[in-house]
């Protein structure tokens, strides 16, 4: 299986999302990227699952896009979230190892750190918790 | 003479800036003036020349937003990074939506001119950015 792809136009939070929450962007940011946050900058960026630990620790999915200097608003908990691509019911989804992309957990590999964004409900909502490991994994 | 171009990576708050949250109504690009719907309470491309509600600029677009997804908006700044191919004098609203032009091309007949934001002389890539002017849109005669 691949990333998943996503069409920004569809990314939806639902009425029983927490926050949203908001920081600058970073670096150039689409909707339904997965973001985390950089503390050297206080900005958004890009996750990425086998970059580095720090850029694996998902703050959450981007909901509009933003350039660089700009506020973006991002949830990471949202039982209905739409993610504005194709999922399959039931599997769980995690970071991928291209930065922003979101992957089914078989998608990952040794070295890649599992940080888990949640599991889908349909072909089209995830039920988001974001939560990630602290360390490399098998 | 045409509106301005605008390259929405260029466009950028300062630090004193003053933004506000919305809804888009549509497809929204940074850099673009917009205003709020009534009918539906979301932010759409201002027009000069649709009415006087599309003419009432609530702010600049400060990232890309499709319907139904969150607006970022900037309403005042001092130092604002406006992103547009303006080298001088003031952004006015213009008569095609979303979009910004010079002074020379907002007074015609059954337009509202508003000016958005004045340019600084020594760094034109700046502009204070004033949405909640108090100038009061009328009718071009």
């Amino acid at each position: 299986m691949s990333a998943v792809s996503i069409t920004a136009a569809n990314v939806l939070k639902s009425a029983s999302a927490v926050g949203p929450f908001t920081k600058n962007a970073g670096a150039t940011i689409t909707a339904g990227q997965v973001v985390y946050l950089d503390s050297g900058t206080d900005t958004l960026k890009l996750a990425d699952a086998n970059l580095s630990v720090a850029a694996a620790t998902v703050a959450g999915i981007a909901l509009h896009g933003a350039y660089s200097g700009n506020p973006c608003q991002y949830v990471a908990v949202d039982p209905a979230f739409v993610v504005g691509g194709t999922l399959v019911a039931g599997q769980l989804y995690c970071l991928g190892a291209t930065a922003g992309t979101i992957v089914p957990v078989t998608d990952l590999t040794t070295g890649d750190v599992r940080a888990v964004l949640g599991v889908a409900n349909s072909t089209s909502t995830l039920n988001l918790n974001c939560f990630s490991g602290t360390v490399v994994g098998p | 003479m045409a509106n301005y171009t605008i390259t929405a990576a260029n466009v950028v708050p300062s630090a004193a800036a003053i933004k506000s949250l919305g809804t888009a109504g549509e497809t929204i690009t940074p850099g673009m003036p917009v205003y709020l719907k009534s009918s539906d309470g979301r932010l759409w491309k201002a027009d000069a020349d649709a009415s006087l509600e599309t003419a009432t600029v609530a702010g600049i677009a400060l990232n890309v937003a499709s319907a139904g997804q969150p607006l970022w908006i900037c309403t005042q700044d001092p130092e604002f990074a406006h992103g547009t191919s303006a080298t001088s004098g003031a952004l006015w609203l213009s008569a095609t939506a979303g979009a910004l032009c010079p002074e020379a091309d907002v007074y015609a007949v059954g337009l509202y001119p508003q000016c958005i934001a004045a340019l600084y002389a020594d760094t034109v890539t700046l502009a204070a950015l004033n949405c909640s002017a108090l100038y009061t849109p009328e009718v071009g005669a």
